[in-house]
């Protein structure tokens, strides 16, 4: 019996008025080829997050959709909600 | 309340169910569990410890729950709290949802995360409406539950 585990994104999604990248993560565990597990972890990336440690596939999709016309409107949408 | 409606597009997947109704309204198309991570959103580059959060979201609305601690810090910048799991609802005029915190290693009290329209983060909030910072944050462990809509 052979266990492995493994951890994909398996969901990108684009959501709201800024294109915030929702990434949701699952840890697979399989016995013998069969997943027999699958728990998940989410993180976001908004238009003005540091996308270095982000997979290829997430960082190309955020260079797609956060254009400088998203990260300005933005900037803007947080500080008119200062404290929020 | 009736259960009206199951869709199936493979095994021991439903995407589709309708209670009380036909209508879209009725229907419960998402329910989702997991953890995230919270992380300093401040400008102060913070690293939280003894982090430990997990949600639950069902239709569009994410129930959050977790536990952190502040390092010490005599850092000025208002305390920030992000990483969460999902963006807040893109509202106008903005919606500010309020999580209650209990902060475990002081005698402070009244403290929650204030989370406006399109944030994947909040402040923290007292009740008499101050901001506080993180040096006022600094070395405390804050338990939170609540919930907000998503985007």
């Amino acid at each position: 019996m052979a266990l492995t585990e493994e951890t994909i994104e398996d969901k990108i999604e684009i959501v709201g008025d800024y294109k915030h990248v929702q990434v949701r993560t699952a840890t697979v565990i399989k016995r013998d080829g069969t997943e027999i597990s699958r728990s998940f972890s989410r993180h976001v990336v908004a238009p003005d997050a540091d996308t270095s440690g982000e997979s290829a596939e997430v960082q190309a999709i955020c260079a797609a959709v956060h254009t400088d016309e998203i990260k300005a409107a933005y900037a803007a949408h947080l500080a008119e909600q200062e404290n929020l | 309340m009736a259960l009206t409606q199951i869709i199936n597009t493979g095994i021991g997947q439903v995407t589709d169910i309708k209670i009380g109704g036909s209508g879209s309204a009725n229907t419960l198309d998402d329910y989702e569990e997991g953890t995230w991570t919270p992380v300093d959103a401040s400008a102060g580059s913070l690293s939280f410890t003894s982090v430990n959060a997990t949600y639950v979201k069902i239709g569009k609305t994410v129930f959050i729950a977790g536990t952190l601690t502040y390092p010490s810090t005599a850092d000025t910048n208002q305390a920030r709290i992000g990483g969460l799991p999902f963006t807040s609802e893109t509202t106008s005029p903005a919606i500010s949802y309020t999580i209650p915190m209990t902060v475990a290693t002081s005698t402070s009290a009244g403290v929650a995360i204030g989370i406006g329209s399109n944030k994947t983060s909040g402040y923290l909030r007292t009740l008499d409406n101050s901001v506080p910072t993180n040096a006022n944050a600094s070395g405390n462990t804050f338990l939170f539950s609540g919930s907000y809509n998503t985007a």
